[in-house]
């Protein structure tokens, strides 16, 4: 019971440090600008601006545009085609968000998923039986026929035509995976009537780390460089990509806190005392893994961000018509004079990496004082 | 130990086929062939001369893989129609009504729309490629609606010009048949699935088998054996990503060790916030600020700024000349370094900063041992195991980040040639460069179990 009687005693984590202040002050803004201002109205998306201003004007040069009937004032200066890096910046930022947020969602749910699986039933725990696997494995080849072969058609028009088709054929999708789950529940009840009651183990820990070892073994880049040349350039296809690559680093770190966890005492006397295991882990054992995954979500976050970066940087994946750092950062490469096209995205880009690590480490010992020492 | 190694490399081994095989099948899966891509993407800048169009025509079609799973109602052998586009046509149709005869005749008269367009006298060619374009688009329609209005459309085009009698009776067929397809449906056909086993002539099974070989097919883009298009972009990978992997590995062994030494109090919160600050700074900035900084004109001209050295300078020896390289490689090496070092001095100061509270570094310290002496020859050795085991960790940073390094600088290397493999859709070399990086990565692993032994023999790799 030691981790009830560590909490019992939990101490203050302590007032927060200035930089600690300073990040989440900064995440704070940050979400703010991103979210609020290109709905007001007051900042124009870089690529829809159709007259742009001086070419390549250094920053802080307030006297509003002479000349011409332009009157707006270029704080952080123009790019090499007029455009305001102020608005691309907000509007990259925009972009990070959509990019990084969904795809770590994505990664979390998928990594913890499996984590548990792998971490809380190991090679032994999840015993199934025969009849019930195989019935299951052939009732899900069915239901893949028949939801992805039959109705190819009707996605790829769906997709084009757009939402609304699109929710149609999900329901129609879950609609049959749903009747066939029914009918294979009743067919395993009726074979387990006529004796087919032969139990075995799934290794689900063995299938959990192949996968790891599969996805891991080239490099994360390389991989999401790799996938990206069979797809659409769209910000979608980037998130589902990435979601797919970042999900082993959540999946390791929870599969590796359960294994420790599920042995404490609390787990044995949850057992006793009748809990089912489905329970246990939701209840006891989960709680207590998913503080460092918060921490590993927060760097995700921010390596996300810096993918984000590069690959519009080399200009894969990341549709043309998106603003979006990196691209601002490029444009030094045309006028290596212009050092605001470096500086103010870096700048930002690195604070907003910094701050989320911090504020991830902050988190942590808010939720888990006594792990702090470590 | 060698029983430990040699499982681990069977397994690893099975990842890359595994993983190879589903760039194999993804790029089966993506539309178009090779030529097609080429032409799109690069239809103005391709050197025309090297594309031999008629040969992916004369190739024999044959099957994807050993056996296909299909609905009842698709032809077993619809892989055999050409071009592919129409293929997906085909199926779609099936797909959606079932009637495989009255899709047929559809099919049918639409290619001899097609094929009679060239016939048509008081056309001027202009106007009959038109036709043949409009009639080309129904192919990569799969909608009742559309299908109809695209039909109504060259039926109206047709009407109004003087076309022969028997052309316009053909468009009228047409849309009768186009209407009799979603008219006599026959689902229970599609619902129905059907294996075919084709046999070991598939494409799978040469790619395969050429695979096993070593032979990794010819590059889409110039017809160059994928082999040696790689071998010759490895060198300069491999120079790059040796000298910053021993030049991080050197700095942050040295770094953390001098960090360590008491004295060093006040230094030691500086350098380490520094460094965590250098770690959320991208790659590719820490690049584009040094080339800005060192090797434009605007501030200090010191390096020269892309590409490589000629290969042979008169009047020097040919084992020297890659002395003429180091200036090239000068800043790719060194922001290849200064984008790993923060990570890897961090861990390793940690380690040791662990190591520092052991019994042993007590016993050294009380035998009256000088401070320098017992970190390194004490502490040292025992970090080592974390620099081994941080070794095979960052690998595949390294070599993502020469991905990046080489686009930056302009270096002909693995990293350059993957970045205009994705942009060309040039596959085989995507698939041979996955290959290869994955078996880097193996070697490393391996590399990694070695040297751990080595450093310590007391630990027992499990077998």
């Amino acid at each position: 019971m030691n981790v009830i009687a560590d909490n019992s005693r939990r101490k203050k984590a302590g007032k927060w440090r200035w930089t600690e202040r300073l990040a989440g002050g900064y995440l704070l803004l940050f979400l703010i600008v991103a979210f609020m201002l290109p709905f007001t109205g007051m900042v124009q998306h870089p690529y829809e601006n159709l007259n742009p201003g001086p070419i390549s004007q250094p920053p802080f040069i307030f006297s509003s545009g002479l000349g011409s009937n332009n009157s707006s004032i270029y704080w952080l200066g123009t790019d090499g085609t007029g455009q305001d890096v102020l608005a691309n910046l907000i509007y990259g930022a925009r972009t990070a968000l959509i990019v990084s947020v969904p795809a770590m969602v994505l990664a979390t749910i998928i990594g913890v998923g499996l984590g548990c699986l792998a971490g809380f039933w190991g090679n032994s725990g999840l015993r199934v039986l025969v009849v019930n696997l195989v019935i299951n494995v052939i009732l899900l080849l069915v239901g893949l026929y028949y939801i992805i072969y039959i109705r190819q058609v009707h996605w790829l028009n769906a997709f084009k035509v757009g939402s609304s088709k699109v929710l149609l054929e999900s329901g129609i999708a879950l609609l049959t995976l749903f009747s066939l789950g029914v009918l294979g529940w009743l067919l395993a009840k009726f074979f387990k009537n006529f004796g087919f009651k032969k139990q075995i183990t799934l290794p689900i820990d063995h299938v959990v780390l192949r996968l790891i070892e599969v996805v891991g073994a080239i490099p994360r880049l390389l991989l999401v460089m790799c996938l990206v040349a069979f797809v659409q350039p769209s910000l979608i296809n980037v998130i589902f990509l990435a979601a797919f690559t970042y999900w082993t680093g959540i999946a390791r770190l929870v599969r590796a806190e359960l294994l420790q966890i599920k042995e404490l005492p609390y787990i044995e006397a949850a057992r006793v005392a009748g809990m089912s295991d489905v329970r246990i882990l939701l209840k006891q054992a989960l709680p207590n893994a998913l503080p460092p995954v918060i921490v590993a979500v927060a760097f995700g976050l921010g390596s996300l961000i810096s993918l984000e970066a590069t690959l519009s940087y080399l200009g894969i994946g990341i549709p043309l018509e998106e603003a979006s750092w990196g691209k601002i950062i490029k444009g030094i490469l045309q006028n290596s004079d212009a050092w605001w096209l470096v500086v103010f995205p870096t700048l930002t880009l690195c604070f907003t990496v910094l701050s989320l690590q911090i504020v991830a480490e902050r988190i942590l010992k808010e939720i888990t004082p006594t792990r702090q020492d470590f | 130990m060698v029983r430990y190694v040699l499982k681990r490399l069977v397994w690893l081994i099975f990842t890359l086929w595994l993983i190879c095989s589903l760039v194999f099948f993804l790029s089966k899966a993506v539309p178009g062939t090779c030529l097609d891509w080429q032409l799109g993407e690069f239809g103005q800048t391709i050197n025309s001369t090297k594309i031999t169009t008629g040969q992916s025509g004369n190739k024999p079609v044959i099957p994807l893989f050993y056996f296909s799973v299909h609905s009842r109602a698709v032809p077993d052998t619809l892989y055999r129609m050409q071009p592919e586009q129409h293929q997906q046509f085909f199926k779609n149709l099936i797909l959606l009504s079932g009637n495989r005869a009255a899709v047929q005749a559809f099919y049918q008269t639409i290619i001899n729309l097609q094929k009679s367009a060239a016939q048509l006298p008081n056309l001027t060619l202009s106007e009959k490629q038109q036709l043949r374009y409009q009639l080309e688009l129904i192919f990569a329609l799969a909608d009742k609606t559309q299908l109809e209005q695209a039909l109504l459309r060259i039926k109206n085009q047709v009407s109004t010009r003087s076309y022969p009698v028997s052309y316009r009776e053909k468009v009228t067929l047409a849309q009768q048949q186009c209407q009799a397809i979603f008219k006599k449906k026959q689902i229970l056909n599609v619902l129905m699935p059907a294996v075919t086993w084709y046999g070991f002539t598939n494409e799978y099974h040469i790619w395969f088998t050429n695979f096993i070989q070593g032979n990794l097919g010819t590059s889409c883009l110039n017809q160059d054996p994928v082999n040696e298009v790689i071998a010759e972009a490895f060198a300069n990978t491999f120079v790059i990503t040796v000298l910053s992997l021993g030049l991080i590995f050197i700095l942050a062994s040295e770094l953390s060790i001098w960090l360590s030494n008491a004295r060093r109090a006040k230094w030691k919160q500086t350098i380490l916030s520094l460094l965590y600050a250098l770690d959320s700074v991208p790659l590719f900035i820490v690049a584009l600020i040094l080339i800005t900084l060192f090797a434009s004109n605007s501030y200090f001209n010191i390096f020269p700024a892309f590409g490589s050295a000629p290969d042979s300078v008169p009047g020097v020896p040919a084992y020297l000349t890659w002395v003429y390289q180091l200036p090239y490689l000068a800043l790719p090496v060194i922001s290849l370094t200064l984008s790993g070092l923060p990570y890897v001095t961090g861990q390793t100061y940690q380690a040791i900063q662990q190591l520092l509270s052991r019994e042993f570094v007590l016993v050294a310290k009380a035998k009256g041992l000088p401070e320098q002496l017992v970190l390194r020859r004490h502490v040292w050795r025992n970090a080592l195991l974390t620099l081994i085991t941080l070794f095979t960790g960052f690998l595949p940073v390294i070599i993502t980040g020469a991905v990046i390094i080489e686009n930056i600088f302009a270096i002909p290397g693995m990293g350059r040639l993957l970045y205009h493999t994705i942009l060309a859709r040039d596959f085989p070399v995507l698939i041979g460069i996955v290959l290869y990086l994955g078996l880097i990565k193996i070697l490393a692993h391996v590399l990694a179990d070695i040297l751990y032994y080595l450093a310590d023999p007391r630990i027992k790799v499990p077998a």
